[in-house]
């Protein structure tokens, strides 16, 4: 399991790949998940795990049309594969069934 | 206008990554700079892209793994590059061949040398604490003294409290026996005081501390093993002998073995009578080696200051109040023969320090022989590997190539030098008289260390090669214009000149020891005297009946009866003192024929006479005893030793042990004295005998009838002046020939390479000889061609090596207290011997080539 694990800045980012559909570039992923959760984020960082995870094969990518937007520069669109979203999908399983057996009581402590 | 971001980063970026990663990213960057310049403005954009690209790094090296996996199978090729370093190994015999010899000698040398010096470091680690053992000593005229009056190690102790304990140490070798035994062991034995025990943290097994001393002593345990098996020894008697004498102890406990790496031997321990003082006067001194033990964070220098002042509190001699003291650490003694004593053994350390450097240097020498071939090697794959590239074959997996190429022929010399380090250790262990064995725990970290490091040094010089060839534009390559490139060429020269220098030190190096050591045995004059027969055995003061027997055998020149015979010390009579003197002194008894015999000369005044005027009361002393007289010593009466005596001539200075010290002083009696038989018994044990024939065992023969007839009850033992001077000289000898052992491997390695070297250059250069040889070109003109280069190279590192070696070497020979001089003949003989070994291994090739028929070369192409 230890070599296609994912991390937590991978899983967020492939999340966020998700909603934006077809649209996720390295920017557009660093603008959402800045937006989100208030955290300033490096583009480096993001290009750095971008390639790292397609390298695994849980997302790939293609090059978008070019636009005058960034200097005439074409963009890399990214989507999560199949087994990406499995992978996904196993950590949700793995959260939620966590999250479903702890105990009312403990629960009741966090704030709404 | 909203500002930009750095053009030089940008450029940057290009040529990082490739044309579409590149395109993407610097998009996305220039997004981001423009979105931060908006958030933050221009400077902290700026400071934000900065960062992004220096973290990109990291992507640039993600993406260059990816590229080149994917790029071509030619990189895939780790079984092929193993398939192909087998061939090129069977394929190039002579090469690697040449190859694994150097390496293999070189390594196993290296893998000897680091053993014995590991061994050396440590030796003794089991005392807890050896920083706090000192011996005390004392300097006067002649110069350091080893020893102390016996009487002081007790005043010294008890007076300063920072004497945790003391012991005067005497070392003796003694015949052992059991009670009833007919066998007689030879062992070391140690006459001390208590605190001997803590000092050198010996361990009590079973029994305890001797209580009567003079009856009782303690054995070790494979001493014990030894004589009495599994019985217990405890309450046995044991029987010592001793220059002649024997008496009967009784083994009042057991000692733990001490470890086979200590300096020391205590396998017998007796205690000297703690009721016997030893009171602080001229005429009762005895010398004594003496040991102390001193509190942690003592400073031996300010004790020692301090031990004068004591003295005067007890004693007016001036040689124990006016001379300073000093204390040597017991690492100082281990390390330096000059200031050993006879109970510590010590290796030079100047000796270990050229050992480990001559370790290194052929372990360099191995090396550098290995990269000069291999890069010369290297080069004649030019095509092989410039097809490679083209295919796309990339740096690292040609450096690949060559290394694993290189980790083949390192593995196999590894392996033989393994072995033949297995098969030799026990032979130098054997030679050197000197364990080297360890635990197994420590062998395998030496076994490891000894391994990795020329395994990493060698793959670290294959990668120079390597890069030589990876690193050629292809072209060039095709058109096999590299092996000829001014930048190998001038490495492999420098490289060979190195070898060359360190050869040619080394040679003149071995050529000095030699020198030196001819020299130090020349001061015995044992060529003008010619072969001198020592008899040994306990004399006796009436030794007419032998005197007599053997002057009526016709092979005899002449014979002399004495106590001293330059050698190993091996009887009596130092440290003696009297008042006109008031140094200690040694003590020896010679008759009229001794200094005839041995070819000594007087400096002043008359030898013993022969004739009428002989007197039993006269006596001779040598040049170092007259130099600390108070008094006009010739014709000078002196007292001690019952009647007084009168000094009639001065001998001058003679060595008895190495020549390597200084001599002695020392006073010589008339063996005549010896009748009085009061204050010297048994000290008279050697005859020395002129033989006038070549016919030694015809005259051996007569002399043991004649022994055998004198002393019915004593074995005849004989040697020969040459081999007892020999057993004076036996380290140095054994440091000589190891030294000349490894310069000889040394030499062998440089020649090696030479040998390969020219191969290869023969063989590049083949087509230009088989035209030259068409042309008319002879032997000599061939060879002239091949070699310039050797002699220009032998001429540099010649200027090199002769400046450096001269300084070394003087400064060598300054420890020496008679020492030969560096001369320039010995240059010269170095010259002549290297230029032998290298035009003989270039001959080699040479003739070879002169052989082959030049069509051969010519015809293809």
């Amino acid at each position: 399991m230890k070599k296609t694990g994912i991390g937590e800045f991978e899983e967020l980012v492939m999340l966020t790949i998700c909603v934006q559909q077809n649209e996720a570039y390295a920017f557009s992923i660093k603008q959402e998940i800045e937006e989100r959760s208030g955290r300033r984020m490096n583009i480096s960082a993001i290009h750095t795990t971008l390639y790292r995870m397609e390298d695994k094969g849980l997302v790939s990518s293609h090059m978008g049309e070019a636009s005058s937007v960034r200097g005439g520069k074409r963009k890399r669109l990214f989507t999560v594969t199949p087994y990406g979203l499995k992978n996904l999908s196993k950590i949700m399983d793995l959260r939620s069934g966590l999250w479903n057996d702890i105990p009312t009581l403990v629960l009741k402590n966090i704030e709404p | 206008m909203s500002p930009t971001p750095p053009r030089l980063l940008e450029a940057l970026l290009q040529k990082m990554f490739p044309a579409d990663q590149w395109e993407e990213i610097e998009g996305d960057l220039t997004e981001d700079f423009d979105y931060n310049f908006k958030q933050h403005g221009a400077f902290r954009a700026k400071c934000f892209y900065i960062l992004d690209v220096l973290r990109l790094i990291k992507l640039y090296y993600i993406l260059k793994k990816r590229t080149r996996n994917n790029n071509s199978v030619m990189n895939k090729l780790f079984s092929i590059h193993l398939k192909y370093g087998l061939r090129s190994l069977y394929r190039q015999k002579l090469y690697q061949a040449l190859n694994v010899t150097t390496l293999s000698l070189s390594f196993s040398c290296f893998m000897l040398i680091f053993l014995f010096v590991y061994n050396q470091y440590h030796k003794d680690n089991f005392l807890a604490d050896k920083g706090q053992i000192m011996r005390l000593g004392f300097i006067d005229k002649v110069g350091e003294r080893m020893y102390v009056h016996s009487g002081m190690a007790e005043v010294v102790g008890e007076a300063f409290p920072e004497v945790e304990a003391y012991a005067r140490v005497g070392s003796y070798t003694v015949e052992i026996s059991k009670e009833d035994g007919k066998e007689a062991f030879s062992q070391g034995m140690v006459k001390t005081d208590p605190g001997f025990l803590d000092i050198f943290q010996l361990e009590l097994l079973t029994g305890s501390v001797p209580v009567v001393t003079d009856k009782e002593l303690l054995i070790s345990e494979s001493v014990a093993i030894k004589l009495f098996g599994d019985s217990d020894a405890i309450g046995q008697t044991l029987v010592i002998t001793s220059q002649g004498n024997s008496k009967s102890l009784i083994i009042s406990g057991i000692m733990k073995d001490l470890p086979s790496n200590a300096s020391f031997v205590a396998d017998l321990v007796t205690f000297n009578n703690p009721k016997e003082k030893h009171s602080l006067s001229a005429t009762s001194w005895r010398n004594s080696i003496s040991y102390f033990k001193l509190a942690p964070g003592t400073a031996p220098e300010e004790l020692a200051a301090k031990i004068p002042d004591l003295m005067s509190q007890h004693t007016e001699v001036e040689t124990l109040t006016k001379n300073p003291y000093l204390f040597r650490s017991f690492e100082e003694i281990k390390q330096d023969p000059d200031i050993s004593d006879r109970f510590v053994s010590s290796v030079d350390g100047q000796v270990i320090f050229i050992f480990s450097i001559v370790g290194l240097v052929i372990l360099f020498l191995g090396i550098a022989n290995y990269v000069n071939l291999l890069a010369a090697l290297s080069l004649r794959k030019t095509q092989e590997v410039s097809i490679k590239k083209v295919m796309g074959a990339s740096t690292r997996s040609l450096i690949g190539q060559q290394l694993i190429e290189s980790g083949i022929v390192c593995m196999l010399a590894i392996v033989l030098s393994g072995a033949l380090v297995v098969y030799l250790t026990p032979i130098l262990e054997n030679y050197l008289d000197a364990p080297l064995k360890f635990t197994n725990t420590v062998l395998a970290w030496v076994a490891l260390f000894m391994i990795g490091i020329p395994m990493l040094l060698t793959l670290f010089a294959a990668v120079y090669p390597a890069l030589l060839m990876s690193n050629i534009k292809f072209a060039e390559l095709l058109k096999g214009k590299v092996s000829q490139s001014p930048k190998s060429r001038f490495v492999r020269n420098g490289l060979l000149t190195l070898q060359f220098t360190i050869s040619t030190f080394l040679i003149i190096g071995t050529l000095t020891f030699v020198k030196q050591l001819g020299f130090i045995k020349t001061l015995h004059n044992t060529d003008e005297i010619g072969e001198l027969l020592i008899i040994k055995g306990k004399i006796g003061n009436d030794h007419t009946v032998l005197r007599q027997g053997l002057n009526a055998l016709p092979e005899i020149d002449q014979i002399s009866m004495s106590s001293v015979v330059p050698g190993p010390r091996d009887n009596g009579g130092s440290g003696l003192s009297i008042k006109e003197f008031e140094h200690q002194f040694d003590l020896w008894f010679i008759d009229e024929n001794y200094l005839d015999i041995m070819g000594l000369e007087m400096a002043k005044g008359d030898d013993f006479y022969k004739d009428s005027r002989h007197d039993k009361l006269h006596v001779l002393i040598n040049e170092a005893l007259a130099d600390i007289a108070t008094i006009d010593p010739v014709i000078a009466e002196v007292s001690g030793f019952g009647s007084p005596s009168e000094i009639i001539g001065i001998v001058k200075n003679f060595s008895i042990e190495s020549a390597r010290e200084k001599v002695e002083p020392a006073m010589f009696m008339s063996v005549d004295r010896l009748e009085e038989g009061t204050f010297f018994t048994n000290l008279l044990n050697k005859v020395i005998v002129k033989l006038n024939t070549n016919d030694y065992e015809k005259a051996i023969a007569g002399i043991e009838q004649v022994w055998n007839t004198s002393y019915p009850d004593q074995p005849f033992d004989i040697e020969f002046m040459d081999d007892r001077l020999d057993r004076v000289y036996t380290s140095e000898m054994r440091m000589g020939q190891l030294f000349g052992t490894f310069t000889a491997v040394a030499i062998v390695i440089s020649c090696l390479g030479i040998l390969g070297l020219l191969t290869y250059l023969i063989e590049v250069r083949m087509k230009e000889l088989g035209i030259r040889k068409v042309l008319g070109a002879g032997f000599f003109a061939q060879l002239k061609i091949l070699t310039s280069n050797l002699w220009k190279v032998m001429l540099i590192s010649n200027l090199v090596a002769f400046p450096l070696s001269y300084f070394f070497l003087k400064d060598w020979l300054a420890s020496f207290a008679h020492r030969t001089n560096v001369s320039p003949d010995l240059f010269v003989a170095t010259v002549f011997i290297f230029a032998a070994i290298v035009t003989l291994s270039a001959l080699w090739q040479v003739v070879k080539v002169n052989r082959l028929n030049p069509a051969e070369v010519l015809r293809n192409e």
